[in-house]
């Protein structure tokens, strides 16, 4: 019903058609309410661009997201922050803040070409508030590479620059929640039709394996990499975060890792690794991977040692070997973690046997 | 056992124990070393009873534990002097003292006027008083026994000693989970593991000193309960818990830690009356008298932190009635799944009825801090004050490694080894370490819970391990006949369980204690050959024995050069070696204490707040007590404002004098301007309009202070204060004057004069600056006064409130200013 008033109303507004400034303007806001109506995020090409947000005769803001979301552009980010944009957008549209006063807009790169090139864009994608009667400042443009793209980060922006509260209304992600519901019932089904032998629930090896693993997890450092990843990675907390998507780190954590920050000739190595993400990537997994193992290898030692003497075997020789490699196995892992570590910590005087 | 173990050890300190020098690590090894040399009276004399023996190796590595354990602590007594360090611990100094002074009912009365002006602070019902308690017991016990010792001598060794008593606790703890050799490893590695002794060093006179052992303390008791099921000693568990609520906040870990502990042993079927009777008295007497704490008061039934132990706590009670009809149920076997799918329901009932009180509003949600080690990202976004402090961040690999060396690496083999052979009290180690580890990872400053159970859980591997390898003599059956007489009364008070398997294994040449299940008879008939050729055996032994010693010299370096700097007096070295003292802060507030009124408000960033009180005993706006945040936000902003922008919010709260740390002259990095853009990130939570981060940055998001840096910056007041004349300053002849050595740059903004504050004292190294608010010049009072009116008539004119608003003008009459300030600005740009 609403949608036939308004219909009406421009229509209205069209056939009366006078050419005054203040109708120009007030028809402009008939067409983008209209729009923002249908869809919370008004689409522009460039001849919208240019009438709705280049004109200077304007007494609304507009919020404009510039991006390039078709698939051969491939910019992943972009469908990304279009996602989060959205939730915003959705969220303003039903909201009591809602006005037309404040739009929110999105100009494609295969659209709009030409409002890239009016505003010197050659990265996407881009957050830029357009305030009445004015056009955007530097301050006006949203720092994506500090603040993120989540969408709590964008509304701060939004209230930072134009006043406006929106509360966020996220639709909730029920692709994780059927996921859980699967798994619980292949779960369930499983026992259901294991019911007679629940032995393996049992199995103390199996929890023991299980819990060592989740234990070295945490004492390897890995939280501190899934904390400290970027706001890139795991952005998104519905869809759960865990330390391995998070081996995409910034070159900062990497720095971090490698050695304390204070030490100098270490950041000139990182000048040349920074260059290279991928090559920084890989360098990270592998440093990481290695401290897991290190931890992983030296307790195996020590489980050796201790099962070394419970194997069965005629002569004794088998079991001498295993106890043999098992020191081994502890004395050279532990002496290269604490060479690893001197090499971090500068000026720690111990080492053993591996300098 | 013990006796064949410590032999060994003995062959092996003889020969390493001369290529230390260290005398911490001397007094370890001798621990060892006396040990063995008793031990090794064992097979010549039958005079001494083995189990005199056993007892009085345990009672001399016990005693040489607490004794290494006190002095390793003692580095930065000898190097300073008795003092107290850092920041909070002035506090509880101060508090402490007050309690001394004015009794105990007083002290929890006590308004303090020296902190928070204008607010005040009420600091009985804000503080955990358990540690002002037992410091001030001791104090008075010292004083009756007529030994007139100071109470910040006091105060200055209460961690140490409490530190000894610790390792006693986790020796008892050990010998309840394990056996009494893992108990004696534990109490020496928590001794002296880094981990703990970073924050239980002499001087720092904070809670965790005295929690960690309430905490070791409180899981012995709990695992004993569990063990016995006896009244006495749940009771027991229900005191020391009440304890640890009194002594610090971490006390929720044990409250959450335990019901999962019993949750957990009902998933595992493990129930039984024993833990039944336990926990239901831990839990009603632990929850009435941890409500007695003025601090928690109704927080134990009122917020989801504690909801755990109720809602376990009210499933047992169901368990333990449908368990009772299933005894008493004639037939009660076919009902075996109704009565499973009883139990179900009615946990999941439990969990629907805490969530509904939740969302009804009859019990709290989750504070920020607990919610932050969940959602690891939520303080970052919402509690910048929590993020901001250093030992809130997430812990890198390099710290455990640092803080516990090789016992990081035997702490999964421990947990393995309790999983391999699990019971009742072995389950909640486990659930120890995986909780605990996880914490840790999240937050630095939880490494402290992590460490007792790592210490634990590495004696046990160690012992295990070595149990085997050190027993060489395995096939010499001279020692054979003291060894079940020695292992029987060794478990004389564990459960009946052990001592079932141990008549099992009795006569046998090597019995192990705790080993049970059907695996062991295999084991045992092949255990009568030496199976391990007994050169890898001792080289083994030898390797374990080359890595314990580079850990207890890895923790005395650790505990001295890194963790036993008070921070309020700083040592550097001369190239020739000699040592500098640097007592600038001390300097600073002794000014502050004779040299201004005794009145006086001093503004500083809120780590100092705790100090000025102590020491300068003035009054401050922010301390460390961070539990008004716009306040601490205000003044962030004034610091982070321009010059006439900050003179009005100090004019506002009544700022007498304003105090900067500064480390440019010295290159002492922990002051101001480092910790500045936190200031700027705090104030900018609150006030959005005027402060924004960005501004504090170069164009390329730099902080930067030379030349290049943002104008915002060279302009703040913090800016001004820190670097006031430092441009007439040439530290060094090779660098230009105002050269900054903290940051190696020369300062952007050299020349210029202060407005509205004048120095009034700069320190020896220029570390404390110390600044006076000019008060109103008089030539501008007319001026001030006609545009007071002005302003006024513009807050009617422009404020849509209503003239009931207005009437009120008269009480707070500079807020409106502030609001109207934002107000405006906003509707301009």
């Amino acid at each position: 019903m609403k949608y036939f008033v308004y219909l009406f109303f421009i229509c209205a507004c069209i056939t009366l058609n006078v050419l005054s400034e203040e109708d120009v303007l007030s028809d402009k806001i008939q067409q983008l309410t209209q729009w923002s109506l249908k869809k919370p995020i008004i689409r522009l090409n460039n001849e919208h661009f240019k009438h709705y947000v280049k004109a200077s005769s304007r007494n609304y803001s507009m919020f404009i997201m510039f991006t390039a979301l078709s698939p051969q552009r491939q910019c992943s980010i972009c469908k990304q922050a279009y996602d989060e944009f959205q939730i915003v957008a959705q969220s303003y549209r039903y909201s009591n803040a809602f006005s037309n006063s404040v739009f929110f807009g999105m100009v494609d790169f295969d659209d709009g070409s030409d409002a890239f090139q009016y505003l010197k864009l050659n990265t996407a994608p881009v957050f830029i508030y357009f305030p009445p009667k004015m056009k955007p400042k530097k301050s006006d443009y949203m720092d994506l590479s500090r603040s993120g793209f989540s969408a709590e980060q964008i509304i701060k922006w939004i209230h930072d620059r134009a006043d406006v509260e929106i509360q966020i209304y996220r639709p909730p992600n029920y692709s994780g929640f059927l996921l859980v519901i699967l798994m619980i019932t292949m779960i369930l089904g499983l026992l259901y039709v294991k019911r007679d032998s629940f032995k393996f629930l049992f199995n103390h090896i199996v929890w023991g394996i299980f819990i060592i693993l989740a234990i070295l997890f945490c004492i390897s450092g890995q939280i501190w990499n899934s904390i400290r990843g970027p706001p890139f990675t795991h952005r998104n907390p519905q869809t759960g975060q865990s330390g391995i998507v998070c081996y995409f780190i910034s070159g900062q954590t990497w720095n971090l890792i490698n050695g304390p920050p204070f030490m100098p000739q270490n950041k000139n190595n990182m000048g040349l690794f920074a260059d290279d993400s991928n090559m920084q990537y890989i360098a990270e997994t592998y440093i990481v991977q290695i401290l897991f193992f290190l931890h992983f290898g030296v307790s195996i030692g020590v489980i050796l040692l201790n099962e070394a003497p419970k194997l069965k075997s005629q002569t004794g020789k088998r079991n001498s070997f295993v106890a043999a490699v098992g020191i081994v196995v502890v004395v050279i892992l532990f002496s290269y973690l604490l060479s690893i570590f001197r090499s971090k910590y500068q000026g720690y005087p111990y080492s053993f046997l591996i300098k | 056992m013990a006796a064949q173990v410590t032999t060994n050890q003995s062959i092996i300190n003889d020969d390493s124990g001369s290529l230390t020098t260290d005398s911490e690590f001397q007094t370890n090894v001798n621990s060892k070393k006396r040990l063995s040399s008793s031990s090794n009276i064992l097979p010549t004399s039958s005079i001494l009873s083995p189990t005199g023996l056993t007892s009085l190796i345990s009672f001399i590595v016990l005693t040489c534990a607490y004794i290494s354990g006190f002095m390793s602590r003692l580095f930065s007594v000898i190097r300073f002097e008795s003092i107290i360090h850092e920041f909070d611990p002035w506090f509880n100094y101060r508090s402490t003292a007050y309690m001394t002074e004015n009794g105990f009912y007083n002290f929890l009365n006590w308004f303090d006027e020296l902190a928070w002006y204008p607010l005040g602070r009420i600091v009985g019902g804000t503080i955990y008083p358990g540690l002002m308690v037992t410091s001030g017991v001791i104090h008075w016990f010292l004083h009756m026994i007529n030994i007139p010792i100071h109470i910040r001598e006091i105060c200055v060794f209460l961690a140490p000693f409490f530190s000894g008593l610790t390792a006693l606790a986790t020796y008892l703890l050990t010998k309840e989970l394990w056996s009494r050799r893992a108990g004696l490893f534990a109490a020496a590695f928590i001794a002296i593991a880094p981990g703990y002794s970073s924050r239980s060093v002499a001087g720092s006179y904070d809670n965790e000193g005295i929690a960690i052992f309430a905490l070791m303390f409180t899981y012995f008791l709990w695992i004993r309960s569990v063990k016995t099921g006896s009244v006495f000693w749940s009771c027991c568990t229900a005191l020391s818990y009440f304890y640890m609520v009194s002594a610090w906040g971490g006390y929720v870990f044990i409250i959450n830690l335990i019901p999962v502990h019993v949750f957990i042993l009902l998933v595992l079927r493990r129930y039984s009356l024993r833990l039944y009777v336990s926990y239901s008295i831990f839990y009603i007497l632990g929850l009435i008298l941890s409500m007695q704490i003025p601090f928690v008061g109704f927080q134990p039934v009122r917020t989801s932190e504690h909801m755990l132990a109720a809602g376990v706590f009210a499933l047992l009670q169901a368990y333990a009635f449908i368990d009772y009809l299933y005894t008493k149920l004639p037939r009660a076997d076919d009902l075996k799944q109704l009565f499973f799918g009883l139990m179900i329901f009615i946990g999941l009932s439990v969990f629907a009825v805490v969530v509904i009180l939740t969302y009804a509003g009859y019990i709290a949600p989750w504070s920020g801090r607990f919610y932050s080690l969940w959602d690891t990202n939520y303080a970052k976004i919402h509690i910048p004050i929590i993020a901001s402090v250093s030992e809130h961040q997430p812990t890198t690999w390099t710290s455990f490694f640092f803080d516990l060396h090789l016992l990081i690496c035997l702490f999964p083999v421990g947990a393995w080894f309790c999983i391999k052979e699990l019971n009742d009290e072995r389950v909640f180690i486990v659930l120890y370490a995986v909780f605990a580890s996880y914490f840790a990872g999240v937050m630095i400053r939880l490494m402290l819970t992590l460490t007792p159970c790592v210490c634990v859980l590495a004696a046990i591997a160690l012992s295990k391990t070595l149990d085997y390898y050190a027993d060489t003599e395995t096939s010499d059956m001279s020692t054979s006949p003291v060894v079940p007489s020695n292992d029987n009364d060794e478990n004389e008070n564990e459960t009946e369980k052990n001592n079932r398997n141990l008549y099992d294994k009795a006569g046998k040449p090597k019995p192990i204690p705790g080993r049970r299940g059907p695996t062991n008879t295999n084991q045992d008939t092949d255990d009568d050959t030496s199976i391990v050729s007994s050169n890898i055996k001792t080289v083994v032994v030898i390797c374990i024995a080359m890595m314990l010693m580079l850990l207890a010299v890895h923790c005395t370096w650790v505990t001295s050069n890194a963790y036993s700097s008070p921070s309020i007096v700083l040592a550097s070295y001369n190239n020739d070696g000699s040592r500098y003292i640097i007592d600038d802060f001390r300097e600073a507030y002794y000014w502050l204490r004779k040299n201004t009124p005794e009145r006086a408000r001093v503004m500083s960033w809120w780590d100092y707040g705790y100090q000025i009180a102590g020491m300068g005993n003035r009054t401050v706006l922010v301390d460390n007590n961070t539990w008004n945040n716009s306040h601490i936000a205000l003044v962030g902003k004034a610091m982070s404002s321009n010059e006439s922008e900050a003179y009005k919010i100090m004019t506002m709260l009544d700022v007498d004098y304003v105090l900067v740390i500064f480390g440019g002259m010295i290159g002492y990095s922990g002051d101001d301007i480092n910790k500045f853009l936190w200031m700027v990130r705090i104030a900018e939570g609150e006030h959005p309009k005027d402060i924004r981060e960005q501004d504090y940055f170069t164009e390329n998001g730099e902080f930067r202070v030379d030349r290049s840096g943002s104008p915002i910056l060279l302009n703040c007041l913090m800016y001004k204060l820190c670097y006031y004349r430092f441009g007439e300053l040439q530290t060094d002849f090779r660098s230009p004057p105002g050269f900054d050595r903290t940051r190696h740059v020369e300062i952007g903004n050299k020349n210029f004069d202060l407005q509205h504050v004048e120095e009034a004292y700069t320190t020896e190294h220029w570390i404390v600056r110390i600044y006076k608010v000019k008060k109103l010049a008089n030539r501008l009072q007319a001026k001030n006064a006609l545009r007071q009116v002005q302003r006024r008539k513009s807050i009617y004119s422009t404020s849509k409130k209503t003239s009931g608003q207005a009437r009120k003008q008269g009480v707070i009459l500079n807020k409106p200013q502030v609001k109207k300030g934002t107000k405006v600005l906003t509707r301009k740009t």
